[in-house]
């Protein structure tokens, strides 16, 4: 097994360009994806192999790298005798990229470590711009030396790579970051639509609070263009739908109260049943707006 | 130098008043209780004045910074109010946060007398007016803007006209708006952070390089993390400012749902004995070593050292 041989599950908007620059950045890698045209998309560009099955691409790798949609992909592509645990060899780890539960990340882990491969869950922010630049912020769980074994294949597409804990730990704080994000972004929804309705260039009003205490990236990634109505880009809806669904699962579990968070998720799931769920986040705005 | 006075000497006022002082303004100054503007005078020279009309008399830009619409108006008008002392084409600056409503309605007034008018509420809290660098949000007219403008600046590191009066008080409600959802949200994931067992700063450092930044995760999270809350911004102040935000929704037609569940937890967290506790003490209504919830349980098991409930 070569310390530069590596697989790449699942060539989404964000798993094709991390494949990518795992690949510029001099592994040998094999990918595998659901949907064969892409596979065989991304080998035209950026050379290497794919394979049939996440087994037989997980074969001889020194690290297998998934990105999948859900728990239930992630479980599908891990385990089972065309999963990646059946194909990778002993001492080999598995990287997970995939938003999931926690539960999912300590299952996988478990048999996993049966197989006496290594795991870490490590979900991303970032979003497309930041897979495409190399430039994820990358949040992982695991053991300290599956955490070392991993960080210099991870360095390849994130500028920020940081060990949180035991195995689920990433997850934990993934959603630590999506229960704050949907909070900023309800609130300045409700900001924005306030200012239009008073009459206020919405525009203006940010250069101007952003300034201060009421500051956020949204506020000043997303503020002036909901208000422009443009939502055709960015993070879904349905992701973060998915997303937050994981938190309220894990919430009841943990026993944190997250009221606020709670009936945001109502107000993405209205989103939905508008046909509005691929979206960018920001697009509570629309509930508000009357659009 | 231009002749001033300033009129509410409060935690804001005081300094504020203090700066103009310092750029070289004459200043007279106004305060209810007669004491903090002996005080005043005696640091930073000028004149106090026994009513706020004698205090703008002859003043071309007189400033005031008081608690509500109510204190607003009592300072205003009426034969010792602001108003009647001030000489025509004067302009007077209003840095309460207070309601649209009472700006347009003092705006009118004004104009009936021949002076200027501009609502200018600020944001940076006491740091911002004591280091003179507050954010001003100015609503009024266009030439009294330009006036008052460089006196303004003795206190401020951005002075903005948004739109015609009461459009500055519009302007800091949308800043309460997205201030206090987002702070909702953090206070959920840092509660979220110590339940599931993660290092809560370690968590913060993480992600806030991230889509979830904000000033409040920058600024108040450590001390959220610490239960610190005796400083910064009172929630009784907040929940002030909300309820003119929810009040003026209700005329504007502007949605608040996320706006009106905070409002409610601030009124919760007063219940609680917090009213000067800083807006991040949301967490507390979440933690429940600390705040109701299993503690409230506690409590009504006569678990020593638990919260008072809310419902007492």
């Amino acid at each position: 097994m070569s310390s530069t041989k590596a697989a790449f599950i699942g060539l989404g908007n964000m798993g094709f360009p991390m494949a990518g620059h795992l690949s510029k950045a001099g592994f040998d890698v094999t990918v595998f994806n659901r949907t064969a045209k892409k596979a065989e998309a991304w080998t035209t560009e950026h050379g290497g192999a794919s394979a049939e099955t996440p087994a037989q691409a997980a074969e001889g790798a020194d690290s297998v790298v998934t990105c999948v949609g859900n728990d239930d992909d992630l479980r599908a592509v891990t385990l089972g005798d065309s999963g990646v645990l059946a194909g990778a060899g002993k001492g080999s780890l598995v990287i997970d990229h995939t938003t999931a539960s926690a539960i999912v990340a300590r299952e996988v882990a478990e048999a996993a470590a049966a197989n006496g491969v290594g795991f870490l869950d490590a979900p991303v922010s970032g979003g497309q711009e930041g897979a495409q630049n190399g430039q994820l912020t990358v949040m992982v769980g695991g053991s300290k030396e599956d955490f070392a074994h991993g960080e210099p294949v991870m360095r390849a597409y994130a500028k920020a790579v940081t060990h949180m804990g035991p195995v689920g730990s990433g997850q934990l704080t993934k959603m630590i970051n999506q229960i704050c994000c949907s909070c900023a972004i309800q609130a300045l929804a409700e900001g924005m639509n306030f200012a239009v309705k008073s009459g206020l260039d919405p525009h203006q009003v940010v250069d101007v609070i952003s300034k201060g205490a009421a500051q956020s990236w949204q506020m000043e990634n997303r503020g002036r263009i909901m208000v422009d109505g443009k939502f055709d880009f960015g993070f879904a809806c349905d992701w973060m739908r998915k997303d937050l669904g994981i938190c309220l699962d894990e919430a009841r579990v943990n026993g944190a109260r997250i009221p606020l968070t709670a009936l945001i998720e109502t107000f993405y799931a209205r989103l939905q049943a508008r046909g509005e769920g691929k979206l960018d986040n920001s697009a509570l705005y629309r509930l508000l707006s009357d659009a | 130098m231009t002749k001033t006075a300033f009129i509410g000497l409060g935690v804001m006022g005081g300094p504020m008043a203090g700066h103009l002082a310092k750029a070289g303004h004459q200043v007279t100054v106004y305060n209810r209780t007669a004491e903090k503007a002996e005080n005043w005078v005696k640091e930073h020279g000028g004149e106090s004045a026994p009513t706020p009309a004698q205090a703008a008399d002859g003043a071309d830009i007189v400033c005031a910074c008081v608690g509500n619409d109510g204190d607003l108006r009592s300072v205003v008008y009426g034969d010792d109010g602001i108003l009647a002392g001030m000489k025509k084409g004067a302009i007077f600056v209003d840095h309460t946060t207070a309601s649209a409503t009472v700006a347009r309605e003092i705006d009118a007034k004004a104009k009936e007398m021949g002076l200027g008018f501009l609502d200018g509420p600020v944001s940076g809290g006491q740091a911002g007016a004591e280091g003179g660098q507050l954010t001003v949000m100015v609503g009024g007219q266009q030439k009294d803007f330009d006036a008052a403008e460089p006196i303004i600046n003795a206190y401020a590191k951005a002075v903005t006209l948004l739109g015609p009066a009461g459009a500055g008080q519009l302007t800091k409600m949308v800043n309460q708006i997205c201030f206090a959802g987002l702070v909702q949200g953090l206070a959920e994931g840092i509660a979220f952070a110590q339940a599931a067992g993660l290092d809560a700063n370690k968590v913060i450092d993480v992600i806030s390089k991230g889509a979830a930044q904000s000033w409040q995760m920058d600024n108040r999270a450590a001390t959220m993390i610490e239960d610190k809350f005796d400083f910064g911004f009172a929630v009784e102040w907040m929940r002030k400012d909300l309820g003119i935000a929810l009040t003026e929704a209700r005329d504007n037609g502007a949605m608040l749902p996320a706006s009106a569940v905070v409002d409610q937890f601030y009124a919760e967290i007063m219940a609680m004995g917090g009213g000067r506790w800083d807006t991040s003490s949301l967490i507390r209504l979440l933690t429940p070593a600390k705040g109701r919830g299993p503690g409230r349980h506690g409590e009504a098991q006569g678990c020593p050292g638990g919260p008072k409930s809310s419902l007492l």
